[in-house]
């Protein structure tokens, strides 16, 4: 057995050299790291719950953010009797599911630390599908029923092409709106306002639909001069709006 | 002619003039006194060519010079062709000096033109050629050559020299061969650049600075006349880089090829030569005039009546001018249409020049005599020199040298008429040893006189021009296959002369010096020993020396000294007692001689056979003993080997063996037919050639041819071959001068007479009977003299005596005597018991004993072993290898006196080898201060690696202490900079440090320590404190010599330097984390706080909130901590701050530093951990949010949410 060695400059009477290691000693920062090792430890166990409830908390605040404005849209588009057609069901079961999720979080908060406790990509993939249905129904409610088509063919004949700038303009403006869901009841009305618009400006133009037929025919295909001559109304239509002025005969 | 005085009696005379010798024999002198020519000249050695390629006959002189002056031959030119030395010069001047002196008797019909090779320069020869001629061409010839003699500097010289090359260059250049000309048309502004001539112009001793002596200076030596040095030479051109980088742009590209590329340097020497041929502008001559000042010459000449004999000595002498004269010089008779007189032209010339000559000049030669003779035996060519030709030729100048220079020119004046040589000086002078002298040294007859050889003979006349013209060891040379004169006149005969005059009436002849000199030096060491113990060792090696010379076989095991050679040089015979000497030529002692006398007396009567009365005691002489007073001689006993055998006998009783008693008893019967022929009056010419009369001519005639016959069947066919008939020679003859080859010498003796008596007897038809024994032995004597003649020379000397004369040995024979001396030292060395030698016998090795004579690099060992040149040690090396061959000794008690002489030889070297082991004796294992050193040191290192307690005996320490030191251990990292330098040097040094002292402490046992067997009682006491006071233990004294080997000096220096920092800062180290740790752990146990700390850190990181480097390891290290061991290592570390010493190094050494230095990391660790998790800890503190608001939130939201559903699903 190792003899004791003795500390000549430390020993004295009221400090007992046995058991009783200095502060700095090698013993004494052992057994200080032992302990601070084990607090350490718990710890760290505690902060991986928390760090997982702060991530499953931004997923589930991005997925409420993204819920609450389709939420928003589709309650516009209700109040404006804009139609839109939504698995429901598939919304059914995600809002069991969410419920389920905040029962298990409120009985026991750790079950939402674990990295995969909150289906964060079943959420996106059912709000995603919403949002394309909304953005449908929207495209569906704001393009007119002409569209760019119209305009194009009326700006090729001199008579109609100041009207044709005008319904081109209007068309844009509601190209622009249709590009993005509405936000409040202020994009409604601006959409209907552009609507309005164009509808006037063709009526102004008086145009049936034979007369159309034909300047959209004549600009592609070409419009075949019997059939020309053998609708006088048209050609009357033509005389009137002195459209002939602006007509060439080519042959086939 | 009046003489000078005669010599002195023998021995030690210098017979000759002291001051006339240098000038006789001098061969460097330019010019040979006249004098000193006439006298000294021999007939020179020629040959010609035969008509076959190859064959060359010899050619005498008188007969060429004969035909030379009166041939009608219409080529004009003869060609005298040899190397330098060989006498073509001399004899030119001998054509000169014939032709002047047969003038007088053919009515002045030559006008002799002589071109000396002495002639000072070019200008000189050619002013030779003219001398006494007056015409308009050479009148004009004379004056350019005056105006060209201008006095000028020696630079004004070289400078005009180089000027006149660059012309001859600029102006033949285009006529040079195609691939010589693009380089000849370069040269000119090479030599005219200023960095390039200033190098040739200052060059010392430059081709410059030759050409121009040549031209205008003054010739004073022969070596001045050598072709080569007119030549230029490859270095001449060798530029420096820096000359290169100097010379001017037009010069550059040549100069840096030549500073480069030999072969361009030779190249251009090729042309230069060519050029340097035709600079006879610097006398001013233009080609073609002295052609044209020769036909005007010879005009003039014919108009006299007389013929021309021009003679060249030597055609370099006309360098410069050499092609226009052999050109001058092969013109007829005829010049167009106008005749001119005979032209008789002899000009000498070298080998190599003969070689060079065109053919248009070869094909007007008359005559190409050779001088190039070879010597005799020498490479078997027939019509060579013989051992005579070289006496005859040799006593002409010895006989010269004896005459003052003033009795030489009265001599020269006498003989203007008639050509006499020069009278024998020993013959004129009545020289009183003339007699002996010529018996002893040798004589040859000129005219009719003879000519002394003394101090030489002609066998060492022979032996010694071979040896001054022996060709160095790998090398090849024809330099001296020909008889060189020169070689021999100054390299032989003055030095010998010259180290004689110094050594002679000193009696110091023959000096060693001369015996090195000529590369002698085949006497046996045995002997030379043998004769330095008999006599004084001066005197022996005078006796050694003088048999190097004059022995006719030194290399034999009892060489002697031919008859009067030692007489005359004043040495003692070479006998073993006093009748070998009197056989030899010495006398006998009075005393002795009249005690023989009665005794040979008393024998003799006994075997007569009549009567006797006249025969006494007192009629008896021996010879060479001179007795006053005597009555008529009966009988003289003369000087033989078997004679001295005899009388030895007779005068000491107990050599009387059974052969001498028949030895004795044969000669007896000889002296007794002798005495009874005396007084009977019997007495026939043998009789009286045997007192001093000659044999008749006709009957030495008949003898010769039968003693040679019966000779010849004693002899092998090989040496019968080449023992001529006429080499038999008997007492008293005429000298033959045509000997050659071996020698005969019948000298009187009474056996000698009864030979030819009896081949006298069977000659008139008398019937053969067998020989008598004294004839038989005398016949075998012969036989034996002359086959020891006839392998003079064959016995070499052996490799001892070779090597202890100065001769190079081979390294197989080096590396065979080095184990030979290794051995013998190692065993006269008692390693075990010698203190202190036995770890040292490594240091002793056969490769570090060194020959005298061989090469030897810088030592590399403190101990080596030089054996230098000595008859001791070629005898001891001797008697070692006949050891080891495990020879017989053929006598027992010479090999046991070889023996004693080997055991001091190799009791010295063995000293020799102590002396110089000792110092590390005393440095090294033998000493107990060194043991000690290295055992505390390696103590040191144990304690040092913590392997030993504090408790440790003495002998357990030095057991760690001697333990190995792992190589594979790592170094303690996390120890002070100081204790991992000294574990470093443990780790380098500690394993050669622990072998030493292994086996320094081992028990020796035949040299031999591996056994491990450790006597440690000399350094356990000393390990009883390894670091006495504290202190690391000091170098001991004298620690330079300790053994290199055992690294104990680097160690010990290391651990003197390095412990005690080491220590301090290890002590330091330790108190330091002491207080550390128990700061930290703030005073619990570490046990406790490691039951606090686990949990925690185990907890905090499983909640990942231990932050900190190391954190997450923590729990696990304060696990794996031996907490309770650490205890104890508190503990022992803060102890350490109060010991010191060796307690202290035993306590550092023991720490576990690791295991203390992991524990202080774990801590600090922890603290730092504890201090940044605490801190995060609170930082992140703040309370959660309030909930219960967000669920209410939530709830809500739930609520709200479900309104709006159900208002979408409405």
């Amino acid at each position: 057995m190792a003899r004791k060695r003795t500390r000549p400059d430390t020993k004295t009477e009221d400090t007992p050299a046995k058991d009783t290691p200095t502060p700095s000693s090698l013993a004494a920062r052992a057994a200080e790291l032992r302990r601070l090792v084990g607090e350490r430890a718990k710890r760290d166990e505690q902060a991986v719950v928390a760090q997982g409830l702060e991530t499953r908390r931004e997923e589930v605040r991005e997925t409420v953010q993204v819920a609450a404005h389709l939420a928003g849209v589709r309650e516009l588009f209700s109040s404006a009797e804009i139609g839109v057609s939504l698995g429901k069901s598939a919304l059914a079961q995600l809002a069991a599911s969410a419920a389920a999720v905040r029962r298990a979080f409120l009985d026991d908060p750790r079950s939402l630390a674990k990295p995969r406790a909150f289906d964060r990509g079943e959420y996106q993939r059912v709000l995603s599908a919403t949002r394309d249905a909304l953005v449908s129904a929207w495209r569906m409610h704001v393009a007119p029923p002409d569209g760019e088509g119209l305009a194009g063919v009326l700006e090729r004949y001199e008579p109609f092409r100041k009207a044709a700038l005008g319904l081109k303009e209007v068309q844009q403006a509601l190209s622009t709106q249709a590009r993005s869901l509405p936000q409040k009841a202020e994009d409604l009305k601006r959409v209907r306002t552009l609507k309005e618009r164009g509808a006037a400006v063709l009526r102004g133009l008086s145009l049936d639909a034979v007369l159309i037929d034909f300047l959209t025919r004549a600009q592609t295909d070409g419009y075949g001069l019997e059939e020309l001559l053998e609708n006088e109304t048209l050609v009357e239509q033509l005389r009137t709006t002195g459209l002939l002025s602006c007509l060439r005969i080519v042959t086939a | 002619m009046s003489l000078s005085q005669p010599p002195g009696e023998f021995p030690c005379v210098v017979c000759w003039d002291r001051a006339s010798r240098p000038r006789v024999l001098d061969t460097d002198a330019l010019r040979v006194l006249p004098e000193v020519f006439q006298a000294t000249h021999s007939p020179s050695f020629l040959q010609e060519e035969g008509v076959a390629a190859g064959i060359s006959l010899r050619l005498p002189e008188d007969e060429y010079v004969t035909r030379f002056l009166t041939h009608d031959d219409p080529r004009p030119l003869d060609l005298i062709v040899g190397g330098s030395g060989t006498g073509k010069s001399h004899l030119i001047r001998w054509l000169a000096h014939e032709a002047q002196r047969r003038n007088t008797g053919a009515g002045e019909r030559w006008w002799v033109v002589l071109v000396p090779r002495s002639s000072a320069n070019l200008a000189e020869v050619v002013r030779c050629i003219l001398r006494g001629f007056e015409g308009e061409v050479v009148s004009h010839l004379q004056g350019e050559l005056d105006r060209a003699a201008k006095p000028m500097s020696p630079e004004e010289a070289c400078r005009r020299v180089l000027n006149e090359l660059e012309l001859v260059l600029r102006r033949d250049a285009p006529s040079l061969p195609a691939e010589e000309r693009e380089l000849g048309g370069l040269l000119p502004d090479l030599l005219r650049d200023p960095a390039v001539s200033r190098r040739l112009l200052r060059a010392e001793d430059g081709i410059l600075s030759r050409l121009s002596a040549h031209f205008f200076g003054h010739r004073e030596s022969v070596a001045e006349i050598d072709p080569a040095r007119l030549r230029w030479r490859e270095e001449d051109l060798r530029l420096t880089p820096l000359e290169v980088q100097r010379a001017a742009l037009d010069a550059r590209e040549l100069a840096s090829q030549l500073m480069t590329d030999e072969q361009e340097r030779e190249a251009a020497c090729a042309v230069l030569n060519r050029m340097t041929a035709a600079l006879s502008g610097l006398l001013g001559l233009r080609r073609g005039d002295l052609t044209r000042a020769l036909k005007e010459i010879r005009k003039e000449l014919l108009r006299r009546g007389r013929e021309l004999v021009l003679l060249l000595e030597d055609l370099s002498v006309s360098q410069g001018l050499d092609a226009e004269l052999l050109e001058a010089l092969i013109i007829g008779d005829r010049d167009g249409d106008e005749p001119l007189c005979r032209l008789r032209a002899a000009v000498g010339l070298t080998g190599e020049d003969h070689a060079k000559l065109r053919d248009n000049i070869l094909g007007r030669v008359r005559k190409t005599v050779l001088c190039n003779v070879p010597v005799a035996d020498s490479d078997g060519a027939p019509g060579g020199l013989s051992i005579d030709d070289f006496a005859a030729f040799a006593g002409r100048y010895l006989n010269a040298a004896r005459y003052s220079l003033q009795e030489l020119q009265t001599w020269s004046k006498e003989q203007e008429a008639e050509q006499h040589p020069l009278p024998s000086y020993c013959v004129r002078v009545r020289c009183p040893n003339l007699s002996s002298c010529h018996t002893a040294f040798g004589s040859v007859t000129v005219g009719a006189e003879p000519y002394g050889l003394y101090p030489l003979t002609p066998d060492l006349l022979l032996r010694l021009y071979r040896q001054a013209t022996r060709q160095a060891p790998g090398t090849r040379s024809e330099r001296f296959l020909s008889f060189n004169p020169r070689r021999l006149v100054g390299g032989v005969l003055n030095e010998v002369l010259d180290q004689a005059e110094r050594t002679l009436t000193e009696r110091h002849f023959p000096p060693r010096h001369l015996v090195e000199q000529f590369g002698l030096g085949a006497v046996d060491i045995a002997v030379r020993r043998r004769l330095e113990e008999r006599h004084r060792a001066d005197l022996g090696g005078r006796i050694v020396n003088a048999l190097e010379l004059y022995s006719l076989d030194p290399a034999a095991g009892e060489p002697r000294l031919p008859p009067g050679i030692a007489e005359a040089l004043g040495l003692p015979a070479l006998a073993a007692d006093e009748f070998e000497a009197w056989a030899g030529g010495a006398s006998l002692a009075p005393r002795t001689s009249g005690a023989l006398r009665n005794l040979l007396h008393a024998a003799v009567v006994r075997n007569l056979e009549g009567k006797a009365e006249e025969f006494t005691a007192s009629s008896i002489t021996f010879e060479g003993v001179l007795e006053a007073a005597k009555t008529k001689t009966v009988l003289t006993i003369r000087r033989s080997a078997e004679a001295a055998g005899v009388l030895r006998g007779l005068a000491d009783p107990a050599r009387q063996t059974g052969d001498w008693r028949t030895l004795a008893e044969r000669w007896y019967r000889l002296w007794a037919d002798e005495v009874g022929r005396e007084l009977g009056g019997r007495r026939d010419e043998f009789d009286r050639w045997l007192v001093g009369e000659r044999l008749p001519e006709a009957m030495c005639e008949s003898l010769r041819s039968t003693l040679h016959a019966e000779l010849g069947t004693r002899l092998a066919q090989g040496e019968r071959a080449r023992f001529p008939q006429n080499a038999v020679v008997f007492a008293g003859e005429q000298s033959r001068t045509e000997r050659g080859g071996p020698v005969l010498a019948v000298r009187r003796s009474a056996s000698a007479a009864d030979v030819l008596r009896e081949l006298s007897r069977r000659e008139a038809g008398g019937n053969e009977t067998a020989w008598r024994d004294p004839a038989q032995a005398q016949l075998l004597e012969w036989a034996s003299e002359v086959r020891q003649q006839l392998h003079v020379g064959e016995t070499e000397p052996d490799l001892f005596t070779a090597w202890v004369s100065g001769a190079p040995v081979d390294d197989g024979t080096l590396s065979v005597w080095r184990a030979l001396v290794y051995d013998a030292v190692s065993a006269a060395i008692d390693w075990d018991t010698e203190p202190g030698l036995a770890p040292l016998s490594g240091l002793f090795m056969a490769r570090y004993i060194h020959f005298e004579g061989q090469f030897v690099r810088s030592p590399t060992t403190p101990v080596e072993l030089r054996i230098a040149r000595s008859t001791e040690a070629g005898l001891a090396l001797r008697t070692l290898q006949a050891l080891r061959s495990e020879a017989a000794p053929a006598n027992p008690a010479e090999a046991e006196e070889a023996l004693t002489d080997l055991w001091h030889w190799i009791q010295t070297r063995a000293d020799e080898v102590r002396r110089q082991l000792h110092p590390f004796a005393d440095a090294g294992p033998g000493s107990v201060a060194v043991r000690v050193f290295a055992a505390r040191v390696l103590a040191i290192g144990a304690l040092l690696r913590g392997r030993v307690a504090p408790q440790t005996t003495p002998t357990e320490l030095l057991a760690h202490a001697l333990e190995p030191w792992p190589p594979e251990e790592t170094e303690p990292s996390e120890r002070s900079t100081a204790w991992r330098t000294l574990w470093h040097a443990f780790h380098r040094h500690a394993e050669l440090a622990r072998t030493w002292l292994l086996s320094a402490l081992a028990c020796p046992k035949g040299a031999e320590t591996r056994a491990n067997i450790l006597d440690p009682s000399s350094v356990l006491s000393a390990l009883l404190e390894v670091l006495p006071e504290g202190q690391p233990p000091e170098l001991p004294e004298g620690a330079e010599q300790l053994p290199a080997e055992s690294r104990l000096k680097e160690l010990g220096r290391e651990v003197c330097e390095r412990l005690s920092p080491a220590l301090a800062a290890e002590q330091q180290a330790c108190t330091a984390w002491a207080a550390r740790v128990g700061e930290l752990l703030g005073g619990e146990r570490p046990e406790e706080l490691a039951a606090v700390l686990e949990p925690a850190f185990r907890e905090a990181a499983a909640q990942g909130r231990l932050l900190g480097e190391g954190a997450l390891e923590l729990s696990g290290v304060c696990l794996s901590l031996p907490h309770r061991e650490l205890e104890g290592l508190l503990e022992a570390a803060g102890r350490v701050a109060s010991l010191e010493g060796s307690a202290l190094l035993c306590a550092l050494g023991a720490l576990n530093r690791q295991r203390m230095q992991e524990y202080l990391a774990f801590l600090e660790v922890s603290s730092r951990v504890l201090d940044q998790s605490l801190s995060a800890l609170a930082e992140g503190g703040q309370g959660a949010k309030d909930q219960a608001a967000l669920e209410r939130e939530i709830a809500t939201l739930l609520d709200e949410l479900q309104k709006h559903l159900s208002t979408l699903a409405q």
